[in-house]
């Protein structure tokens, strides 16, 4: 404790004033409390030095209200409920007298025409991608074209199957599958598209690989209303039926995607915006001076190089960042912080991965600039999966390796492992979220959860969510929420 | 005086560049590597306060060394960690208080610019009385202004200011720390003991030796309570502090107060039964003896709860009834 502790009887107004805001170290709070318990004049000091402004600011939330008994009462009810319903079915299920199902309709993909550029090349694929492969502990993405006669039909999750068939013009350049820094190197690219051609057996289809290429185009005007839903009608056109959809022009030298849809293909339920969303990728790091030491509070801008995409972030107090739902493409990279050099550098997203960047900031002025060579940047052994709903996320805000994800429905997804998983939030709130976002908050000292919710306690963060009824809702692992405030 | 005045102190000769000289000498680290050193004072813009890196570094040193780099004391921090610390104080509200505390007078042109509004606003908002809260915060700035001098030293409450918290809610703090003494010192506590509780009815007289054996259940309950659930019951009984005020202080939510004080008080009932029963009493005897009229029971409530388990410090107000504060390490 503070000298002035030792030699005086109470808590000095230094102490106080960082008691009351919550920026005492544990100990120290600690301390700090077993005196107030004791002592009225420090108590009524506390009390009277708070803010009164602060009357309506939003406070941070203690755990959610459940007590545990409740919620493991709630649990127990829900998994009777579903053996019950499992229970039914297998019933219903004999009773019928086990009816072979429809046959479902799926998909096919038949052998594409080739590709109108003659920048794919595939036999390039093997060697220039070992190299940038090895670098790559996830997978690729799902190639564009199927060259090949005789695959088998491919179905997608959630697209209710047709029997008609539908013809795909493989990508012309599709999302290369690293996210190497790579300076502007038309080789590494073409052997990116050739390698994305090369890879099969992907779950995900060649189908959602030309539509997020075809969808690339579009995203920068996406991209500038990060926060709102995407415009359905700019991406619809791509899968209506008996279309063929144009390349465009911007990506005519790289990325020309086109598909081409059979007479009979009939519309997909699910927009295309869900698919391209999915073949988003995401940077995330931390920054240090070169000693190691985290800096938080720099300002990391991205800007797509061909596009207009921008997206801005700010490292939290352990330095670390995130930024997801970012359209695959070349970004530049520029890290601002006030008495560091400011570092630019280029940087390669890839769809359905995380870019990893662990820069190290040099003392200087930040109007002077150092432009950084461009390295390769480990990518996450991770990558960002879709949301179970398979909806594109419209929001995602970051906490550490806390993700939270807000499909156009209102529907909050949280993940636990920086997007790689994602699970839905129970909501305890009425209605739809509108906005979610990152605030200032308090840990709550009795919680028992990992380190990392530890990390994020001492910044003093949390997520912060609105629900169309007018509740403000606080988390600080984007699955345990509390209600701050209703109507 | 109760509160404490800050160490009479003074920096040692440092260098002070006038103001706008841009100067910008960093040599002399006192412990902090200049790399950071430049990061930190152009965070806190202790040039245009007036201040040399050195300066800044020394102030910055003091702040560390008083706070164990944020870390228990004990605990050797390594740079990773005195870098961190450093970068989590409010660097540029740290840098103005120890150039106002120097009397800079960039400093104070800056802090009567920022601050000299808003301090009578939360001294008026203190004392709930504009005549009340103008003296109070012309009062303080006086002495923030460092008039007093000891030793030929001057000495200002900003150089108290560690950088922790904001600087606004250390003005808040300060300004409040006056109002309550200066109000101790004219009234008079009113022991709880005076006041009349709602007691339930008692069906007959109750007994000495069940009151007793209740007296000193109470006391064991509440003395076995950890710090802050003494608080909560502390603030929330013995204050008569609303839920919004403890949950506004505690930053947590209303509802989360709520509970943890339901929760307290139930643990509480229940311990007491349990050490009723314990003492002989039956489970019925027990239950009656708690409804006991609180008037008939010798016990010091207050005293209990604010009765620390720490060593005890003498006792500086002697009109003030309550046992004080604790022994910090």
């Amino acid at each position: 404790m503070t000298d002035t502790s030792q030699t005086g009887m109470h808590l000095d107004a230094d102490q106080l004033a960082a008691f009351g805001e919550n920026a005492l170290p544990p100990h120290e709070r600690e301390l700090c409390l077993a005196h107030l318990a004791s002592c009225a004049r420090c108590r009524e000091i506390a009390f009277l030095a708070q803010d009164p402004e602060s009357q309506t600011a939003t406070a941070p939330l203690a755990k959610p209200a459940l007590p545990r008994i409740m919620s493991f009462n709630i649990w127990a009810l829900a998994g009777i409920a579903f053996a019950c319903f499992i229970v039914m079915t297998i019933a219903i299920h004999k009773r019928r007298g086990g009816e072979p199902a429809a046959p479902s309709q799926i998909a096919v993909n038949t052998p594409a025409p080739p590709p109108p550029t003659p920048s794919l090349q595939q036999d390039e694929s093997p060697k220039k991608t070992t190299a940038m492969a090895t670098r790559i502990p996830a997978p690729a993405p799902p190639p564009p074209s199927i060259q090949q006669s005789g695959m088998p039909p491919q179905s997608l999750p959630d697209i209710p199957a047709h029997e008609s068939k539908q013809e795909f013009v493989p990508s012309a350049a599709p999302p290369p599958p690293s996210n190497s820094f790579v300076a502007d190197n038309g080789a590494s690219k073409a052997a990116g598209r050739a390698s994305a051609v090369n890879e099969t057996g992907r779950r995900q289809s060649s189908v959602e690989a030309v539509i997020a290429g075809a969808a690339a185009a579009p995203a920068p005007e996406l991209a500038r209303k990060a926060a709102a839903p995407v415009q359905p009608q700019q991406q619809s056109t791509s899968m209506d039926s008996a279309t063929a959809i144009p390349p465009r022009s911007r990506d005519a030298a790289k990325q020309s995607d086109v598909v081409t849809l059979n007479a009979n293909t009939t519309n997909l339920p699910m927009e295309n915006r869900s698919l391209a969303k999915m073949a988003e990728g995401g940077v995330s790091g931390v920054i240090t001076d070169i000693a190691g030491a985290s800096i938080p509070g720099a300002i990391i801008s991205l800007q797509q190089i061909e596009g207009t995409v921008h997206r801005q972030a700010t490292t939290a107090a352990d330095g670390t960042f995130t930024i997801a739902a970012i359209p695959p493409g070349r970004y530049r990279v520029e890290i601002t912080r006030p008495g560091f050099l400011t570092q630019v550098q280029q940087l390669e997203v890839s769809a359905k991965q995380m870019a990893q960047l662990e820069p190290h900031l040099s003392v200087g002025a930040a109007t002077e600039t150092v432009e950084v060579a461009s390295v390769n940047a480990a990518v996450a052994t991770g990558e960002i999966s879709a949301l179970p709903d398979h909806m594109p996320a419209r929001v995602t805000k970051s906490l550490g390796k806390y993700m939270l994800a807000l499909d156009d429905d209102g529907r909050l997804f949280s993940s636990s492992n920086r997007g790689r998983t994602w699970k839905l939030v129970r909501p305890v709130w009425s209605g739809r979220i509108t906005t979610i976002d990152v605030a200032p908050g308090e840990p709550d000292a009795r919680s028992e959860e990992a380190d990392a919710v530890h990390k994020t306690q001492r910044a003093g963060l949390s997520f912060r969510a609105t629900s169309s009824a007018g509740a403000v809702l606080m988390s600080r692992d984007g699955q345990h929420w509390k209600i701050l405030s209703s109507r | 005086m109760n509160s404490v005045e800050p160490p009479a102190t003074a920096l040692p000769e440092i260098d002070v560049v006038p103001h706008g000289s841009g100067a910008h000498a960093v040599t002399v680290t006192h412990g902090i590597p200049a790399p950071l050193l430049t990061e930190l004072c152009a965070a806190a813009e202790a040039e245009h306060v007036g201040l040399t890196p050195s300066a800044f570094a020394v102030i910055l040193e003091r702040v560390g060394e008083r706070h164990h780099y944020g870390g228990a004391s004990g605990n050797a921090p390594d740079a990773s960690a005195r870098a961190t610390f450093f970068r989590s104080l409010q660097l540029a509200d740290l840098a103005l208080a120890q150039a106002c505390a120097l009397g800079l007078e960039a400093a104070w042109q800056k802090f009567i610019a920022l601050y000299r509004d808003r301090l009578t606003k939360a001294a008026i908002a203190i004392t709930r009385s504009v005549s009340l809260g103008e003296e109070l915060s012309d009062s303080l700035y006086a002495e923030l202004y460092g008039l007093a001098e000891r030793d030929g030293l001057r000495r200002s409450p900003l150089a108290g200011y560690s950088g922790r918290g904001s600087l606004m809610g250390w003005l808040r703090t300060t300004l409040a720390q006056r109002q309550v003494d200066s109000y101790r010192r004219t009234r008079r506590e009113t022991a709880i003991e005076d006041q009349d509780f709602a007691a339930e009815p008692a069906a007959s007289a109750p007994d000495p030796k069940k009151l007793d054996h209740l007296g000193r259940a109470v006391s064991s309950a509440l003395a076995e309570l950890d710090a802050e659930s003494r608080f909560l019951l502390s603030a929330y009984f013995l204050d008569q502090r609303t839920l919004l005020e403890i949950a506004r202080l505690l930053q947590v939510h209303e509802a989360t107060v709520s509970r943890r004080i339901k929760r307290l008080t139930g643990s509480v009932h229940k311990r007491l039964l349990k050490e009723l029963q314990a003492a002989g009493l039956s489970r019925r005897a027990a239950e009656e003896t708690l409804y006991a009229d609180p008037r008939d029971l010798s016990l010091n409530l207050r005293k209990i709860l604010q009765t620390s388990h720490s060593p005890p410090f003498s006792v500086q107000e002697p009109q003030t009834k309550t046992p004080t504060s604790n022994h910090f390490p």
